[in-house]
């Protein structure tokens, strides 16, 4: 562009061409309408050729009115009279009510000719008004005004007047030269006489915007038509962004400016250039300055999302109504911008290949650089902004409508192959789904495409990466400041709570010059987390974000489909069948030699966006989820993930996913199945493998790998947990429940991890309940003036007190949940409870409880307000002993729980019994009956056992498993360590530790040898003892006899 | 079903019992046991006795006891509440160590302390900052609370 040229050379060569311009044709908007409707309008007018230069007309004889009728003005005296009244200048130089053009006439009178006005002299005069008179007043103004006053003049020719073709000619060139001068208003200010009444044109396009809008269309018109609508847009547009940037929500004269660029871009010439605007996408842009750098920056910016808006949106403290009515209106406001914004947008895709590579590369090069919003400690300072990434999502999103909503076909349009052609998204370092980084490379240095990926597949790949890092982006940031907020409310607390104890004055000055700050950053704080709430409540644009989540899973269930059929034909999953091979569902290694191709080489932000999106927005009242009937399409997705552990590896994004099934599956508060209810057990794919995709994640949750691993696997077991418990509900899955145990391997795996927490998760709820209860008991006895019984002062015991009462809540509700569970599932399938390797534990767990309940420490559980803790003494017991019910028709669990010499005790059965008898209604007469029953029939079985083992005596060291000090009766032998240990220990390990527990190397139950040798020689040794003890009781009968 | 085994850990102990610490069941109850811990004498913690609190769980020896400090004791792995930073008390547990085995892992877990994964970051930052200020405050608290 030729910015750079001297001005002088610019004008001279303007100046020739604008005079070298005919007059054309061209019919001009004939009634003001709507800006918008106004901008639709499209169409670039030709050049035509010049026409053959009229010879100037003599002036008709002048005939005398006031004696003739009134006869048809002639054209000359219409044209001169019209051109006085449309440019308010006249060659007559008696006429004081007009500007005299003086230089015109002298001209005229100088060669001779009539200084009349007429068609031929309007550049004449114009230019002598303009650049030798000077107005006094704003030039652009002046010609808005008389390019108004010829477009009125247009519509006042009548359709019948003979003279019509000639008169419009007249007006038309008024209207050519006016836009033609105000164009170079903008180019060349310097050409006016009044150009310091020009620097504010800019501003007056904007702020005069409803008024100049149909003038502003015809000046690019005009520009496009004088060949130089690129010099004409980089007149305005970069300083019109500019003052933009200045702008925000709570100003409203943003609204002019988007309307100003809406009317640009809807002239299909400028959508074409508007790429070719320096300052549109320059080289070199950290993340955070786009929005300040580039054309279209400031524009995407603006949303009440931006935190200088937010801060003064949502000052002070609100309540929920008055917070509500605050976001309704920016929440119309949001949605109004993001239709105007996508206006834009559209016009640029729409506006040729050129502009919109351009604008897609200007949106990926943005996202590029912005991979940090998804950290957890980035700087905001280094990141583009939550406003102007939300709102390119949302552009994105509805870019995306066409291909991605529910009805359309177009969704094989999206390129399977995509990322072998891609040269938008920077995935170099984008963890893949089930690939290494170079794997992934390898295989695209292999598969390399040079074809072009299509729109579709551009925009598509680029929505799911701005899902991930701009809407992504917003979640992880609300994450902190939630916990940000969380800590400054405590420290505020502490600090007032220190102030009006404080009896000292200087103290509580002290602590006021640390509070004002604090204050402030929690208003700050609390202002932008409005905002965000704000924005993920707006249920209208969510629908839109959620329709393109479902969109986007159908295409990833595509692209797993090995025939990239779906959605045309259902989904069979699993794809690979490991139900009978157990120990290849963790063995990650195996899994991604199964692992789908292309699939496994995508980055794994598709996935994650779309699950951090579903899992946040669930939190929502209105969320988009609910009743949505796309819903089945993303429960579907999540079965699928969960379900061909060969898909993905990443326990988290399943965690999120299970987390998300179970706020769906939550009951309603007015008790109404939980809004996935109906597809969990409606949708085909989903009611016959949900079940096991549950089981198998409990299982797989044990290790994350993260520092968290060992509170995630709780919390994701207690979501699995509730929602198994609302499938219960349904006899069909309880059926599918029971098919799922007969598969004993798999099963186990599963009632070794709920028995693991179980144990775990009520010792420690216990545990914590009996300090809950001692802090309680010390404080009430210090209170009543009583010497102290523990060490800590008063402050330590209230800290204490709330850290063990924070943590019986959580464990206590954990515990609760999985004793339900296994009171539900023994009901249900009580064999696969009682296998070998987990039947002792089971039983230790059980007694050791039912101790813990009705033993004689019971009193250490008793503590003020106990459902305050989720604390439900007779509930906990009647579920225990329903287990136990459920169980005694097993003979091995029988045996089990009289073995388990550490808490066995019919007392405690009998106790339990009669406080149920008492307190709890829901146990029968018969259950109560069936309790002392199994209780006598477990103390039968002890005394048989310690008779047996009586007889045996002492037992060599050998013959003792080296973990249980037990006797052996399956002795098999570790291949790697070569230790002789029972099989029935050796499993039990097993079940939650894959290693040899003597040298810690990787170990399969498979592998180990059966000790043919030893097991003969426990086998004889048994047979010699009984044999001793059987001849030795005889004797002892003799000698009876002989008494 | 563990009844068997700590017996004969218990009986093990008091065959051979470790120089450093001693161990046993509080009162009758076989699966509650108190423990001490002589403070190393190339440690700040010299000279101090640490009693510890030993919880056996009931799938012992398949997962770990529950070992926490009753004594106070200022160390980058070992907070407030007596809890105990210590791999084979977590993830690293294998059912072929023992009480008498994880005893000794905590002595030397005061000799040398492991401030790259600590369970008191302050005090993991002195430590690593300023070793004779934390071998000053160490010495202090076992003065305070253990001698």
């Amino acid at each position: 562009m030729s910015s750079g040229n001297p001005s002088d050379d610019i004008r001279a060569k303007r100046l020739a061409r604008l005079v070298s311009q005919p007059a054309q044709p061209r019919v001009v908007t004939e009634t003001p309408k709507a800006p918008i409707e106004l901008a639709e309008r499209a169409g670039t007018p030709k050049k035509v050729d010049q026409p053959p230069a009229a010879e100037p007309i003599p002036a008709p004889p002048v005939a005398p009115a006031s004696v003739r009728e009134p006869v048809q003005e002639s054209l000359e005296v219409w044209t001169t009279k019209q051109l006085e009244n449309i440019l308010e200048v006249t060659l007559d130089s008696e006429n004081t009510k007009l500007r005299f053009m003086e230089s015109t006439y002298t001209e005229l009178v100088s060669e001779d000719r009539d200084p009349v006005l007429n068609k031929e002299l309007i550049d004449t005069v114009l230019l002598e008004l303009l650049t030798e008179q000077g107005l006094g007043s704003s030039p652009l103004k002046y010609l808005q005004n008389a390019w108004s006053r010829a477009v009125k003049a247009k519509r006042s020719v009548k359709t019948t007047d003979p003279l019509r073709k000639q008169k419009l000619e007249v007006l038309d060139e008024v209207v050519r030269l006016t836009t033609s001068y105000g164009v170079f208003c903008y180019q060349l200010p310097s050409l006016f006489v009044d150009e310091p009444l020009l620097l504010n044109t800019v501003d007056s396009l904007h702020q005069g915007v409803d008024e100049l809008a149909d003038f502003l269309i015809e000046m690019v018109n005009r520009a496009v038509a004088n060949d130089s609508l690129d010099e004409f847009l980089e007149a305005i547009v970069p300083p019109l962004c500019a003052k933009l940037y200045n702008m925000d929500l709570n100003s409203r004269e943003y609204l002019k400016m988007v309307t100003v660029f809406q009317l640009l871009l809807s002239e299909k010439a400028v959508a074409q250039s508007f790429h070719l605007i320096p300052g549109f996408h320059p080289d070199g842009i950290a993340a955070p300055d786009f929005e300040r750098l580039t054309l279209l920056g400031p524009l995407f910016r603006i949303s009440p999302l931006l935190s200088q808006v937010s801060h003064e949106n949502y000052k002070g403290e609100q309540t929920k109504i008055q917070l509500n009515v605050i976001h309704e209106s920016l929440q119309a406001e949001h949605k109004f911008l993001i239709d105007r914004l996508f206006f834009i947008s559209d016009k640029l895709v729409r506006g040729g290949e050129a502009s919109r590579k351009a604008f897609l590369g200007y949106l990926a090069d943005i996202v590029n650089k912005n991979h940090l919003r998804r950290g957890e400690q980035a700087n905001p300072a280094d990141v583009a902004s939550n406003s102007f990434m939300f709102n390119i999502s949302m552009v994105l999103i509805r870019l995306s409508e066409p291909f991605l909503s529910a009805n359309s076909l177009k969704i094989d349009k999206i390129d399977l192959d995509y990322l072998a052609k891609n040269k938008l998204i920077d995935l170099k370092d984008e963890t893949r789904l089930y690939a290494t980084l170079p794997e992934a490379h390898e295989y695209y240095e292999k598969n390399k495409s040079e074809a072009t990926p299509n729109f579709i597949s551009d925009c598509f790949y680029l929505t799911l990466s701005y899902l991930n890092y701009g809407i992504g982006g917003i979640i992880t940031y609300e994450n902190r400041i939630k916990s940000a907020l969380k800590q400054i409310n405590a420290q505020l607390k502490q600090m007032e709570n220190a102030i009006s104890k404080s009896a000292n004055p200087m103290v509580e000055q002290m602590m006021r010059v640390r509070l004002d700050p604090l204050k402030k950053k929690q208003e700050h704080m609390r202002a932008e987390k409005n905002a965000i709430d704000m924005v993920f409540s707006n249920r209208d644009l969510q629908l839109e974000v959620f329709d393109a989540v479902a969109g986007a899973c159908a295409f990833l269930m595509r692209l797993i489909d090995p025939g990239h059929l779906y959605p045309k034909s259902p989904l069979k999953i699993p794809f690979v069948n490991l139900d009978d091979s157990v120990g290849k569902m963790d063995d990650h290694e195996y899994l991604r030699t199964l692992a789908p191709e292309p699939f496994k080489y995508y980055p794994e932000f598709l996935v994650e966006g779309i699950v951090n999106y579903c899992h946040f927005i669930s939190r929502y009242n209105n969320q988009p989820l609910v009743y949505n009937k796309r819903l089945d399409t993303f429960v579907q997705f999540t079965v699928v993930l969960l379900r061909c552990p060969e898909l993905m590896h990443n326990p988290h994004l399943k965690a999120r996913l299970t987390e998300v099934l179970f706020f769906g599956a939550l009951q309603t508060q007015d008790k109404r199945p939980g809004f996935m209810m109906d597809i969990f057990t409606g949708d085909a794919l989903v009611s016959q493998n949900l079940i096991m995709s549950l089981l198998d994640f409990y299982v797989m949750v044990e290790r994350t790998g993260a520092s968290s691993q060992f509170y995630d696997k709780f919390n994701s077991r207690y979501h699995i947990s509730v929602i198994l418990e609302q499938l219960w509900t349904f006899p069909q899955q309880r059926e599918g429940l029971k098919k799922t145990t007969k598969n004993v391997d798999f099963f186990v795996r599963f009632v070794a991890r709920m028995l693991n927490d179980t144990r775990y998760l009520l010792d420690e709820s216990l545990s914590k309940l009996t300090t809950v209860g001692t802090v309680q008991r010390e404080i009430e006895a210090r209170a009543r003036g009583e010497q102290p019984t523990l060490e800590d002062t008063d402050e330590e015991l209230a800290t204490n007190l709330t850290t063990a009462e924070d943590q019986t809540k959580s464990y206590m509700q954990l515990s609760n949940k999985t004793i339900e569970l296994f009171a539900l599932m023994t009901a249900e399938t009580p064999e696969s409870f009682v296998i070998e390797e987990v039947v002792d534990r089971l039983a230790g767990m059980l007694d050791y409880n039912l101790a813990a309940l009705v033993g004689p420490k019971c009193r250490e559980l008793k503590v003020k307000n106990p459902e305050q803790y989720h604390f439900k003494p007779r509930d906990l017991l009647y579920r225990l002993c329903s287990i136990y019910i459920n169980l005694s028709g097993q003979e091995r669990f029988v045996l089990a729980v009289a073995r388990d010499a550490r808490s066995f005790d019919v007392q405690y059965f009998k106790k339990a019994v009669s406080i149920l008898s008492r307190y709890q209604s829901s146990s029968s007469p018969a259950f109560l009956d069936s309790l002392i029953k199994f209780s006598g029939d477990a103390h039968n079985a002890l005394v048989q056992d310690e008779q047996d083992e009586q007889e045996l005596g002492e037992i060599p060291d050998d013959f003792l498993d080296p973990l249980m000090y037990t006797l052996m009766t399956d002795p098999v032998i570790l291949p790697g360590s070569h230790v002789t240990i029972d099989r029935s220990t050796i499993k039990a390990h097993l079940l939650s530790d894959p290693t040899d527990p003597f040298n810690r190397l990787p170990l399969k139950l498979e592998d180990v040898v059966d000790d043919v040798e030893m097991k003969q020689k426990i086998f004889e040794f048994k047979r010699e003892r009984r044999a001793a003890k059987l001849s030795e009781k005889d004797g002892d009968g003799d000698v009876k006899m002989e008494l | 079903m563990s009844t068997k085994r700590i017996n004969k850990e218990l009986a093990d102990l008091g065959r051979d019992p470790p120089s450093s610490c001693s161990a046993g069941p509080v009162g009758d109850d076989l699966y509650h046991w108190q423990a001490s811990i002589m403070g190393p004498p190339d440690s700040p913690y010299a000279g101090g006795v640490f009693f510890l609190n030993i919880h056996i769980p009931t799938d012992y020896p398949f997962k770990p006891p529950k070992v926490t400090f009753t004594t106070k004791i200022y160390h980058p792995n070992i907070n407030g509440n007596g809890t105990i930073c210590l791999d084979i008390l977590g993830d690293l547990w294998s059912p072929a160590l023992t009480i008498s085995k994880v005893l000794l892992s905590i002595c030397s877990l005061l000799t040398d302390a492991n401030p790259d994964d600590p369970l008191v970051p302050e005090i993991a930052h002195i430590y690593k900052t300023d070793r004779s200020k934390y071998e000053a405050t160490a010495k202090e608290w076992t003065r305070k609370y253990a001698i």
